[in-house]
């Protein structure tokens, strides 16, 4: 062997060498970050950028982006009209060109709300829509690089909409053949007539995005199969206020309550599909070039996706978080129980232990009866409950309780108030606009519970008791002092009620609490008028509130009932149809959001037998709500959230500073370490309503099955479970998590549990342990080790699907361990001769 | 020298890698997923509390149920219209009411059963400033409160049937369904079926002759109409409405914390509507069995109505979910595959929660013939649709109801006659009313509820998972964090021969060299 083929034969064993090593390297790199994604879902995922992927070329007069849109620190995304090409001789123009258009979040998305904002638009049209509107919706993205008017949930508007809207301004209707010179009228958008009939007519069909259902998507005439006017998401006119300003929150729809768009549904590839929220700001000019006003109702009249409107988008590209559970139906459910205050953040655990293989079923029942259910001696109760203050020494009598700290929160009065302002007012600028601040003190809150404004009892304005008492909240001198701008309303502008659900909680008596503990609202409540000589409903003085220490409901106690006309029946309608319950907070929040407070006045003949009927929600941009909720709920779906006062006498929004003031001032309850709420706190910055909910564990009444799977949620709940944020497993904004020492509380209470699993000391459990049934073969890591006492335990406790990390180690190892075996010796003698 | 230690360190550093990630895991593959779509029903109040627990729960499997609580009536209109894609009503199509024949939809349907329960007399009455929580009626009485023939809460006919109680001279006020209802349809068929002279002149004084079975109720004066079980329930669940009492099912008790009426049977005992109360009860029940029929799974409740047993509550039923069997323009097979998973979820796992709620677990006879329905909805998956692993509580070996077969007897002091019980009931079942506390036998007995059956016996002849039993009580129920079978396995076998051939491979690569050197080092050295 020569000398060059000696080198030339090292140099090419080298390089194997180095490509093999490198290779090996790589392998182990992705198995662990392979293991660690699978196990982490708080690792920080890298989120696409959210810069459409191509420039828009697919359509014939497709927009054309001049500036690539960012996004903001905060997630927010602006664009302005001009951002984009636009044509300078349409008639449009003028109207649109100050118009920018912000939205609050457009990466890392879930089923939530967004804000849209916007300035430098043209006022809207008094009262109806018919000029100067922005109509918005959601749309998937197809990789073309911009939004296709085939693929928006868009023609499902609500009856009232519609009557408020220009001829086909809500739908996808394209009226008649030519009406639009940039419209395509032919292939798809030519709806021919049935066999046997003439009707002839064009419109944008919609195309669902492509699923394991349909493949390659279906195309249809018929969107109605897709979406409704009940399920849709589409604004179908948000009003820009007279300095040009508008706000609205929009519903941002994944692919389980809209999977025909399919948002964050992983695609064929992998891919997670991402979507589009599209602004069609529309001016004075129809497409076919008429004055809005020249029309049969006066109204702007066309579709949106009419390809002359479709051309005036502003459309903010969307990226999802996965929506995939990865959990398939058909486990036994471990059983528990729980308040409304954690249902939200229950679902999410859920889910995330759900993917993980320990299933869990979720009953909500008030607290009592979650009290009552955990150590009730039925088989199969659930024996973990989520509740806010622990049973009492007599309940608890005989059981084994503990209790874990698990996450805080806040009940609320959220509302969704657009500015109605009387002609002439200087606010009259911000009429349509969303209302964001409102404060509301005790004694606004007991009047609103009792039923004490004229608004709230059936023929209010004509009951004796009620004659000295404002029509409503928003002619109350009270809330007119806290709330100025109010002032400046048109007057029949007055919410529904105040939306209140039905059935017991806990953090409903705490409300009670707060309004009783406060000697303006207990005076009030006990028959005191206030300063302007507003007085409680007789029906509310009588239940005698301030001395019923158990109150953990809202009552309706006013039974007038009233009828308009000699042909309605007796006895007409009463509270429950003109203030009728809420199933519960989010139902409230869903109602508010939609301005549907569910109220039945309505006499309707046509129906056989006749019945009261709804007389429709609230106008769009018209809207007065208010409703009982959880902070979550009302984050959730973008309604904003009142300031309380506090017995302080200060202003407090619940935000998690203010939570966790609050709970800082809980006190004792009967069970050392488990705090509850107090009606008295002294701090400033305390929000009265803040709750802090335990799980609470039977161990004696658990088995030890049970208990194991009590263990791993309890354990990933003070943990990872603890992170705020839209993803698997995360707490949603709204929740605040455990400090320190609440945390330090969990840890000991579940190392009881695991005390319990090791070494039984429950004689329920003894006499079990031998067989053998219940040993830790249910628990797939099979460690009973006392995990609780590492402070970042869950690493080695959640195992997740192994393959990947699993092969990618074998390959590592293999790239690794062939040359050992091969070359091992040369090597470290080559190292030894250097 | 240093390029050697760098060397060792870095394949150490780099077997500390892959250690860890193979500790990291663990477990075993996860099944895919299905794609759902989202669904939308409306219908029964009734079982509207059943429903949205389940719709809560389904959430983690990604699935999206949307149901409105409106009523049967409005749940069978809107199912024959095509605008939800299931209906919910505790009465079939094709009954006449009020002169109205509730015609049949033209879509193809099936009826399948859901859920059972006990409509409960749900009431608020205080007797020296305290509520009183333990009322007992007998049939006749409750229908005589409900026609206007008793008025007053003093009426001797009440105060015979609660000789431990002294009842205020207060009105009764019956709280009515004012909208077209399936809690009124079962109850109005009881008073039809069980007490037809006094229900047949009431309808006939508020000029309704021979209403018999009606979804509407025939009000008069002295009585309060309301919408909806929540309307009802939270009518009589205010202080001030004292006197009133409604019909409702069970757990709209339970959720307002009100006490609910309990109700003589044909044994001679005053029952409350629990769940084994209910199942028993239901025992009596006649199913329509004719595949041929209309009213296929439809109910006769003569039986039930008339059951001997000491323990049955007389007016139990279930409701159903009506559901299409064909496709059409809004109902796709996509829905049908949501739909009959979502079914097949209520009739198994589902029937779990009923009793924590307020309701009856489906016995395994309705179970199974559900089962058979819900196949045959399109898009349904038959190979995931299977008794054998429907975790129902009710199920056994025998196929008895272990819920029915170990229902706890009636306390004494719940049999007709001068002693009665002070234990307050449904949503007030931890108060009790004046007097002596009777034997809760009640408590000790469902103690033993479950004895060695629940689920676990279907395990013995089906093969699904393994039993646990519990050697003080009895009690026997499936391990429950096993929820595939192969996840315990998968590591325990699997996981660690993969274990073990990694630690045979890091020797393989670390020995070798470090013999060598070694060697090395003594031959130089020598």
């Amino acid at each position: 062997m020569t000398e060059r083929q000696h080198s030339t034969r090292s140099r090419i064993l080298a390089m194997l060498l180095l490509a093999d090593l490198g290779l090996g390297v790589f392998f182990g790199g992705l198995a662990v970050s392979s293991a660690s994604a699978a196990e982490g879902e708080d690792t920080v995922e890298v989120v696409p950028t959210a810069e459409p992927t191509a420039e828009p070329t697919a359509e014939p007069v497709a927009a054309q982006v001049s500036q690539i849109p960012t996004v903001d620190a905060d997630g927010s995304m602006t664009i302005g009209w001009l951002d984009t090409v636009r044509d300078e001789s349409t008639l449009n123009y003028p109207l649109f060109q100050n118009l920018v258009v912000s939205v609050s979040q457009v990466q890392d998305l879930t089923y939530q709300a967004v804000k849209v904002e916007w300035s430098g638009g043209v006022e809207t049209s008094p009262r109806e829509l018919a000029a100067n509107y922005l109509q918005i919706m959601q749309c998937w993205d197809d990789g073309s690089g911009t939004a296709d008017p085939a693929h928006c949930q868009w023609g499902a508007p609500s009856g009232l909409s519609l009557t408020t809207l220009g001829d086909s301004a809500g739908s996808r209707s394209l009226s008649y053949e030519g009406a639009d010179p940039l419209q395509d009228y032919t292939g798809k958008f030519d709806i021919r007539p049935a066999p046997g009939e003439f009707d002839h007519s064009f419109g944008v069909p919609f195309e669902s995005s492509p699923s394991s259902n349909f493949p390659d998507g279906q195309s249809t005439q018929d969107s109605f199969q897709f979406f409704g006017a009940t399920t849709t998401n589409e604004i179908s006119g948000a009003r820009t206020s007279a300095d040009g300003t508008g706000s609205t929150s929009f519903e941002i729809q994944t692919s389980l309550e809209a999977p025909h768009l399919g948002c964050g549904a992983t695609q064929e590839g992998g891919e997670i599909r991402n979507c589009w929220l599209v602004v069609v700001p529309r001016g004075e000019w129809t497409v076919d070039g008429s004055y809005f006003d020249e029309g049969v109702s006066g109204r702007l009249m066309g579709s949106p996706l009419s390809q002359t409107n479709w051309n005036d988008r502003i459309e903010f590209p969307l990226s999802f978080r996965s929506v995939d559970s990865g959990c398939p139906i058909g486990a036994s459910e471990n059983r528990t129980t729980g308040n409304e205050m954690i249902v939200t953040a229950f679902s999410s655990w859920q889910s995330a232990m759900c993917a993980k293989k320990t299933v869990f079923g979720f009953s909500m029942i008030g607290d009592s009866e979650s009290r009552r259910n955990i150590i009730s001696a039925t088989a199969g109760a659930a024996r973990l409950s989520f509740i806010d203050a622990p049973l009492s020494a007599t309940e608890s009598t005989g059981s084994t309780l503990i209790y874990v700290p698990v996450v805080k929160s806040a009940l609320t009065v959220a509302f969704n108030i657009n500015y109605f302002i009387k002609g002439g007012s200087a606010l009259s600028y911000k009429d349509g606009q969303q209302v964001t601040d409102l404060t509301l003190n005790a004694r606004l809150v007991a009047k609103l519970l009792t039923q004490s404004y004229q608004d709230d009892v059936a023929d209010g304005a004509h009951q004796s008791y009620l004659s000295t008492n404002p029509t409503s909240i928003r002619q109350d001198p009270e809330f007119l002092a806290l709330n100025p701008e109010f002032e400046e309303f048109v007057n029949t502008a007055a919410p529904n009620g105040l939306l209140v659900p039905i059935g017991n909680e806990d953090v409903i008596a705490q409300l009670w609490k707060w309004v009783k503990s406060d000697e303006s609202a207990s005076g009030f409540l006990a028959g005191e008028a206030d300063e302007f000589g507003m007085i409680v409903n007789k029906y509310y003085e009588d239940l005698d509130i301030n001395n019923d220490a158990t109150i953990d409901s809202f009552p309706k106690a006013d039974l007038t009932t009233f009828r308009e006309y000699e042909y309605i029946p007796e006895p007409g309608f009463g509270t429950f149809e003109l203030r009728p319950y809420i199933a519960d907070f989010h139902d409230g929040g869903v109602r508010a959001y939609r301005g549907d407070a569910g109220i039945k006045t309505f006499w309707d003949v046509t129906k056989t037998p006749p019945v009261f009927t709804s007389p429709g929600a609230q106008l769009l941009g018209r809207r007065f709500m208010l409703t009982v909720t959880d902070v979550v709920t009302a984050n959730r779906l973008g309604l904003s959230t009142a300031k309380l006062v506090n017995p302080n006498g200060q202003a407090v929004s619940p935000t998690t500073e203010a939570i966790n003031s609050a709970v800082s001032e809980f006190v004792d309850s009967n069970v050392p370490g488990v705090s509850v709420s107090t009606p008295t706190m002294i701090k400033d910055e305390s929000y009265p309503l803040s709750t802090l909910t335990y799980a609470a564990v039977d161990i004696c009444r658990a088995t030890i099955t049970d208990l194991e799977s009590f263990r791993l949620l309890l354990l990933y709940v003070i943990t990872k479970g603890q992170k705020v944020g839209n993803g698997l497993g995360q707490i949603p904004v709204g929740y605040v998590p455990l400090d320190a020492e609440q945390r330090s509380l969990a840890k000991r209470s579940l190392s009881v549990i695991s005390t319990e699993i090791t070494a039984p000391a429950c004689t329920e459990h003894q006499s079990t342990a031998p067989t053998g049934t219940v040993t830790p073969a249910a628990t797939p890591e099979g460690s009973v080790t006392p995990l609780v006492e590492e402070p970042n335990g869950p690493s080695v406790e959640f195992p997740a699907d192994p393959n990947p990390a699993l092969q990618y180690s074998m390959l590592s190892a293999l790239c690794f361990g062939i040359p050992m075996i091969a070359g091992g010796r040369t090597l470290i003698r080559k190292a030894n001769d250097l | 020298m240093n390029i050697r230690r760098t060397f060792i360190k870095s394949t150490r550093a780099t077997l500390a890698l892959f250690l860890t990630g193979i500790i990291v895991s663990g477990g075993s593959t996860a099944a895919l997923a299905v794609d759902y779509v989202p669904i939308s029903g409306a219908g029964s109040s009734w079982s509207a509390n059943a429903i949205d627990q389940w719709r809560r729960n389904v959430k983690q499997y990604g699935m999206s149920v949307n149901y409105a609580s409106t009523g049967s009536v409005d749940g069978r209109n809107q199912f024959k219209g095509g605008t939800v894609d299931y209906g919910v009503s505790e009465t079939p199509y094709g009954l006449t009411d009020n002169g109205v024949l509730d015609e049949l939809p033209a879509r193809p349907f099936v009826y399948v059963p859901i859920v059972a329960g006990g409509t409960s007399f749900m009431y608020n009455i205080t007797s020296g400033g305290n509520p009183i929580t333990n009322l007992r009626l007998s049939g006749d009485v409750v229908t005589k409160m409900f026609t206007g023939v008793i008025t007053k809460w003093n009426d001797p006919l009440i105060a015979a049937d609660n000789p431990g109680l002294t009842l205020p001279d207060r009105a009764v006020v019956p709280v009515v369904r004012s909208d077209g209802s399936g809690s009124t349809a079962q109850f109005t068929l009881w008073m039809a079926t069980k007490y037809k002279s006094l229900w047949d002149s009431y309808c006939a004084k508020v000029g309704r002759n021979e209403c018999g079975q009606t979804s509407f109720f025939p009000t008069t004066a002295g009585m309060v109409a309301q919408p909806n079980s929540q309307g009802v329930s939270g009518y009589v669940a205010q202080k001030a409405n004292e006197g009133t009492i409604t019909y409702v099912e069970y757990s709209y008790a339970l959720k307002t914390g009100f006490p609910v009426a309990k109700i003589l049977n044909d044994a001679g005992y005053y029952v409350e509507p629990t769940a084994s109360n209910v199942a028993v009860g239901l025992l009596g029940a006649k199913i329509n069995q004719d595949k041929t029929s209309k009213m296929y799974l439809t109910q006769e409740l003569g039986g039930v109505y008339n059951n001997k047993d000491a323990r049955a509550y007389p007016l139990s039923s279930y409701s159903y979910m009506i559901v299409p069997t064909t496709e059409q323009s809004a109902f796709t097979t996509a829905k049908g595959a949501t739909l009959s998973a979502f079914a097949n979820y209520f009739l198994c796992e589902g029937q779990q929660q009923a009793e924590v709620l307020g309701y009856s677990p489906l016995p395994v006879n309705l179970v199974k013939v559900g089962l058979e329905q819900v196949a045959k909805i399109p898009g349904a998956d038959p190979s995931t649709i299977n008794i054998a692993k429907c975790n129902n509580p009710t199920f056994s070996a025998s196929g008895e109801n272990t819920l029915a077969k170990n229902a706890p007897m009636p306390d004494p002091c719940d049999k007709k006659g001068a002693e009665q019980c002070t234990a307050g009931t449904g949503g007030a079942a931890a108060t009790s009313t004046g007097g002596v506390v009777g034997e809760t036998t009640g408590t000790d007995t469902t103690g033993a509820t479950g004895t060695g059956t629940t689920g676990g016996m279907l395990g013995g002849t089906m093969g699904t998972g393994p039993t646990q039993c519990d050697a003080d009580t009895g009690t026997c129920s499936n391990i429950k964090a096993v929820p595939v079978a192969t996840t315990s396995l998968g590591w325990a076998a699997t996981n660690w021969i993969i274990l073990s051939v990694i630690i045979v491979l890091v020797l393989v690569v670390v020995v070798p060299p470090v013999l060598v050197t070694y060697a090395a080092r003594k031959v130089r050295s020598s």
